[in-house]
């Protein structure tokens, strides 16, 4: 069966005391099934935001339109009850931050079992040792030690290991993952590499994973999108998306990284309330032209799409 | 600029501190003037505890720091707070570094505050130099720092380390919590700082990448220990040691 979720016109918006906040801005986007889809961007592009939306989590102030289609079901208009039986489930989620995303009064093993308990309708025994089978998975050593420890007595990558473990063990269809690298070292950002290509390789789960760790991205997703003040402004193969980066603001990301030249790109984003009109990116583009003061569309170039007026 | 002798830490923990930690073990640099030292290790290995020993923030057991010249290894905290004009810190997590309740307004004025400026008028136009200086519109002073973003912070930050004009600046993981386009730019102001005033750098970070590109000299700390410091060009092509060729190797094939 296919198990692509696929965003139609999906546009978010919150209402705050400052003004509407347009958090994601017509989207529209393919994440195939059994594959991994990178969503990249600077901070307050909007891509936690798109993350939440699948999994209906948002919160109470949004107002939301478009479509979030999985299995002919729109996500968007389903009822809570059906959501929560189909998030964890169906659609799991390994939350950005592993410090605060666990409970820190509940042992990890509480925390592991309850999802069996909870959705699987397993009993307690038989959770614990599900639970037990799922940390031996995620090379957690000594997974019976770990089972009684809390969370704040572990590392921080058997920390963000234990997220994966979570997010994995119903053996979802989805895994969305919420910066799973965030001020990891070297040596942890290897390890939730090779957990991710494992996870890809063993399962033929579809995982979507959200992160500004450029590397992170060219080296494990399929596909990427790049996303830019709550528009994609360009989606392609991972491969050759980062070899030749089409849009301007593409470009300017990959060449802010330190191996590259480490130019950092003028400017700052703009506020999500107060958003320029035309191309988004046009106050701190180098390649600006009159064109620009109106909104280019997503064009198809090379069998990727691009969102500027140079490929018009 | 700084040299540090045969640092040792060790910190107790536990019923009575009686279990010990040996955080940093015998390690030795120095850093000249207008040039950065890159300490790269993982997390754990004692790096920040040393950027903090080296600024005397917290005392080592054993060992001699010389700074500028003076042996400060028994300096007073008194003698020191006139030396803490010259030797500055900036944090990693630039969300946590200003104090919540202040405006960005009041924690630039501090330091003035506090080494003696009293002038209003004076530390506002110093403010202002600063702020042009980091790329920050005046418009955020009367903000407080919920109000920023990361990049917005730790430029305040920035602005803040330097308005004393130090001679020596540990960075303790600058820009780890800033996406790259940010940290480019980060970098850049640092960068800038250095060259107008000849700061010397310590840089600590996990970022192989960063460290290759800011900084003249590496250092590679494991387990408390420096276990073996290059210029950075020698250091790529002719690692001495297998740790340092294994870290090279997990960035590159990571």
């Amino acid at each position: 069966m296919d198990n692509h979720i696929a965003l139609r016109q999906l546009t978010v918006s919150f209402t705050t005391k400052a003004g509407t906040v347009k958090a994601a801005n017509r989207i529209d986007a393919i994440f195939p099934g059994g594959q991994i889809s990178g969503i990249v961007g600077e901070t307050g592009s909007g891509k936690s935001v798109l993350g939440l939306s699948v999994l209906g989590l948002l919160p109470e102030n949004r107002i939301v339109s478009g479509s979030i289609l999985y299995k002919n079901r729109d996500l968007l208009q389903l009822p809570e009850p059906e959501m929560n039986a189909l998030r964890g489930k169906t659609i799991a989620f390994v939350p950005q931050n592993p410090d605060t995303a666990l409970n820190p009064v509940m042992t990890v093993g509480e925390q592991l079992s309850e999802m069996f308990t909870c959705h699987g309708k397993a009993n307690p025994v038989e959770a614990r040792l599900r639970a037990i089978e799922q940390l031996r998975r995620y090379a957690l050593s000594e997974p019976q030690t770990v089972f009684d420890r809390y969370s704040f007595q572990l590392s921080g990558g058997q920390r963000q290991r234990l997220l994966c473990a979570m997010g994995s063990a119903l053996a979802p269809d989805w895994l969305i993952a919420d910066e799973p690298t965030k001020g990891l070292d070297a040596v942890l950002r290897r390890q939730v590499f090779q957990l991710f290509q494992a996870l890809r390789e063993t399962s033929n789960l579809g995982i979507l994973l959200i992160t500004h760790d450029l590397r992170l991205a060219e080296r494990l997703c399929d596909t990427v999108f790049v996303l830019y003040a709550g528009t994609v402004v360009e989606q392609g193969p991972a491969g050759e998306l980062f070899a030749g980066p089409l849009h301007p603001y593409t470009q300017g990301l990959i060449n802010a990284q330190p191996h590259k030249a480490l130019t950092p790109l003028p400017g700052m984003p703009p506020s999500l309330i107060d958003l320029p009109a035309g191309c988004k990116f046009r106050p701190r583009c180098r390649q600006r032209t009159k064109l620009c003061s109106q909104e280019p569309a997503l064009r198809n170039v090379h069998g990727r799409q691009v969102r500027c007026w140079q490929y018009d | 600029m700084i040299e540090v002798f045969n640092i040792t830490k060790t910190f107790g923990t536990g019923l009575w501190r009686q279990t010990r930690t040996l955080a940093v073990d015998n390690a030795s640099f120095s850093v000249k003037s207008g040039k950065t030292l890159g300490l790269i290790g993982m997390s754990g290995s004692g790096k920040s505890t040393l950027g903090r020993l080296a600024l005397k923030l917290i005392p080592c057991d054993t060992g001699r720091i010389v700074f500028d010249g003076r042996d400060i290894s028994n300096f007073t905290a008194r003698q020191m707070k006139r030396l803490r004009t010259e030797m500055q810190i900036l944090f990693q997590n630039p969300e946590t570094s200003l104090n919540p309740r202040f405006t960005i307004a009041e924690s630039m004025a501090e330091p003035y505050r506090l080494h003696g400026q009293r002038r209003q008028k004076d530390i506002a136009e110093q403010i202002d130099l600063w702020f042009q200086f980091v790329g920050l519109s005046t418009e955020l002073l009367a903000r407080r720092p919920h109000q920023l973003s990361g990049g917005q912070l730790q430029r305040v930050c920035i602005a803040r380390a330097l308005s004393l004009q130090p001679k020596f600046l540990v960075l303790d993981e600058p820009t780890s919590m800033l996406d790259v386009s940010v940290q480019a730019q980060i970098i850049e102001v640092l960068r800038q700082a250095q060259k107008k005033a000849g700061i010397a750098y310590l840089f600590i970070s996990h970022d192989l990448d960063l460290i290759k590109a800011c900084s003249d000299e590496i250092a590679i700390m494991y387990q408390g220990r420096i276990i073996e410091q290059q210029p950075t060009e020698d250091l790529y092509r002719r690692p001495r040691e297998e740790y340092t060729k294994k870290l090279l190797d997990a960035f590159v094939n990571f």
